[in-house]
């Protein structure tokens, strides 16, 4: 067999089911073996879609996603996929064509140095300089990905190494490593912090559901009492609808959330990274707390603030070794009224859709199986804020990049890992256009997939910026010239309806969701509605800004 | 503040890159360095005398994730009373002084 067949070997072994790719010169070997594959490729129709589907693929099954590219401009192409698995630390593997090695470093066509390109978007690249290095590279990629705290690995296999004959490999014996217990004098110390505590806060990050620890972090949470604010990636680590949840914290969090936050005397971090996002101005972060962060990573504990504990390792054992029931009373209830204090009120003047409204009634009419999968902008922040999910998986976005584009892509990875699951993108009329080329996908493989654009003919989130803090100098934000969205559809052969007015709200979801094939709901929405509230960038997470609601 | 950090590099293709790239990304900056391969070949080690305000250890951090770091020390240079020796080369690190 030649190198080739055997790295389509080794994606079965993998258990592989997935593969999202585009061919071209540097990866023909590999294409001509898949065509004996046993799984199925996803061919895309552009590489960052590949990328970003493998990314949505992988959060939604909890499995390794695969992509796949050619050297030079298809592999450049995933770089921003990679990036966006690397920062929200999401488990990919990069298989990408590269020139015959006696080329490499000839500036041959086609020719990147993509070990170079992506080095500090990986966790880690491998490049076989004989198919024999490909026997233990291909299943330490996947390892590495999935191992610990996960994230993408680039494998850059030269075309030579490809078709070089060999003979197939007893499969390898190696097991993953299980996670180390963590050590048992932190855990002590940790409990001792939480007995003496008066008003302690869980701050629960995405690291939760990675982990696999769900279980034993709702479990900690009834044991505790304590109340929790929950990251953007945190987000259905605990159902929206619990008792204790306060909501997301941060730039765009729930007021009940952040002035929780900032009031406690003990944050319990677990499975985050204290992002600038959540935490705002740092130095003036929960400036009563202490800290007991658990985490995978040794690297984020005290990258950012230095905890009193910090507990590493399998965090199950971890949480399970916290659960305690701890007299905090008066605080849970001060948390609760304020939370009830400040719920969103729906009612927006005016006759336009009002889209916080929209996408609250959405995830009302929507069944338990439903998976959000957001663009980057105002309506990402609206979907965290309004929309309910009940297990992390359910909502995908790009937290950590900020990835416009990455909604529809990953929406595909999603629905082919999950196809009992209705897949609902939820995007904003600058972020659909960045990988709209994707619709055909939809169409090629009978995608299911609906689409609600919230359309407000700006790039929202820029421009709410520009009017706040450049004095609403607006530069550059007016995309009234975008295309009619709906003849976009149709011409990739999906159905769609566009709705303007307040009395369609019902109408226009009763649409998307009784479809039954791919269905694009065309929103229009008032240019000037805002994300509310805000924490001014820079700025402490107590001083939010509230403003109109349309 | 100045930094010295001895690490056991598998010298593999682009680790002492990877090294050099999250020196700069978080932050420091060589102004020392020695690498030497030992004779099984399969390792490098490498000796970084570096300069940085941001906090050394969370550097360390981040090189001991390395997949091809096997191994990395730190210390912060300060004034010592003898020579210090690498336990690599035998060539004296830090003069008395
Ligand atoms: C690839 C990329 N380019 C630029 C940005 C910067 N950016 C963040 S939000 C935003 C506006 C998004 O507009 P739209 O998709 O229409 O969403 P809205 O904010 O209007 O809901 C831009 C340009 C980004 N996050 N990603």
């Amino acid at each position: 067999m030649r190198g080739a067949d055997f790295v389509v070997k080794a994606l079965e072994r993998e258990g592989v089911d997935f593969v999202f790719g585009y061919p071209g010169g540097a990866i023909m070997p590999v294409y001509d073996a898949l065509v004996e594959a046993k799984f199925k490729h996803v061919l895309v129709r552009h590489e960052q879609g590949a990328a970003l589907a493998a990314d949505g693929y992988a959060r939604a099954s909890g499995k390794v996603g695969v992509c796949l590219a050619t050297s030079g401009p298809g592999a450049t192409n995933l770089v921003t996929g990679i990036a966006n698995a690397f920062m929200d630390s999401v488990p990919i593997v990069a298989i990408t064509g590269q020139v015959p090695t006696h080329y490499m470093g000839t500036d041959a066509f086609q020719e990147t140095d993509m070990l170079g390109v992506t080095m500090s978007i990986v966790k880690h690249s491998f490049l076989p300089r004989s198919p024999e290095d490909l026997f233990w590279m291909l299943p330490e990629a996947f390892r590495v990905a999935r191992s610990g705290r996960p994230g993408p690995v680039l494998i850059d296999i030269p075309k030579d190494v490809q078709l070089a004959m060999i003979t197939m490999p007893e499969a390898p014996t190696e097991q993953d490593k299980a996670d180390a217990s963590p050590d048992p004098a932190a855990l002590a110390a940790a409990v001792e912090l939480l007995e003496e505590s008066e008003q302690p806060i869980i701050y629960a990050g995405g690291g939760i559901g990675m982990a696999g620890a769900l279980d034993a972090f709702r479990e900690f949470v009834e044991a505790t009492r304590i109340p929790v604010v929950t990251t953007l990636k945190g987000i259905g680590s605990l159902d929206g609808q619990h008792e204790l949840n306060l909501g997301m914290l941060g730039m765009h969090g729930l007021k009940a959330a952040n002035l929780a936050v900032q009031e406690s005397d003990l944050l319990i971090v677990i499975g985050a990274r204290l992002d600038d996002r959540a935490t705002g101005k740092l130095d003036t972060f929960a400036p009563r707390a202490k800290l007991i962060h658990l985490d995978i990573d040794p690297a984020e504990l005290g990258k950012l603030r230095r905890p009193a504990v910090a507990v590493r390792g399998n965090l199950t054992e971890s949480l399970n070794a916290l659960r305690a029931p701890i007299a905090i009373r008066n605080w849970r209830t001060r948390c609760l009224t304020r939370k009830a204090e400040t719920a969103w009120d729906y009612n927006a003047p005016g006759e336009d859709i009002y889209a916080p409204r929209l996408l609250r009634l959405l995830t009302e009419r929507s069944g338990p199986k439903t998976i959000i999968s957001c663009d980057v902008g105002q309506h990402q922040m609206w979907v965290a804020q309004h929309c309910n999910f009940t297990e992390p998986y359910q909502h995908l976005t790009s937290g950590g990049l900020g990835t416009m584009g990455y909604g529809l892509p990953a929406a595909i990875g999603a629905w082919l890992a999950r196809p009992d699951h209705e897949v609902i993108v939820v995007s904003g009329d600058g972020s659909i256009m960045m990988n709209i080329q994707e619709l055909a996908t939809l169409n090629r493989y009978g995608i299911p997939i609906k689409i609600l654009l919230l359309d407000n003919s700006h790039l929202g989130l820029v421009r709410q910026w520009q009017e706040l803090f450049f004095e609403e100098r607006f530069s550059e934000v007016d995309l009234s010239d975008n295309p009619e969205f709906i003849q976009v559809a149709e011409a990739f052969g999906i159905r769609g309806m566009k709705i303007e007015h307040k009395h369609q709200e019902e109408e226009g979801l009763e649409a998307l969701l009784q479809a039954k094939g791919p269905f694009f709901l065309h929103v229009a929405i008032h240019p000037e509605t805002s994300v509310w509230p805000l924490v001014p960038p820079g700025k402490s997470n107590a001083d939010m800004m509230e403003g109109a609601k349309s | 503040m100045k930094v010295f950090m001895q690490l056991k590099l598998f010298n593999r293709e682009g680790s002492l890159e990877r090294v050099l790239g999250v020196v700069r990304l978080r932050g420091f900056q060589v102004t020392e360095m020695a690498a030497h391969q030992p004779g099984d070949s399969e390792t490098l080690d490498v000796t970084l005398k570096l300069n940085g305000q941001r906090e050394s250890e969370n550097l360390k951090q981040q090189l001991d994730k390395l997949y091809d770091v096997e191994h990395v020390e730190m210390f912060i240079m300060a004034p010592v009373k003898s020579a210090v020796m690498s336990n690599f080369s035998r060539q004296p690190l830090a003069a008395a002084g």
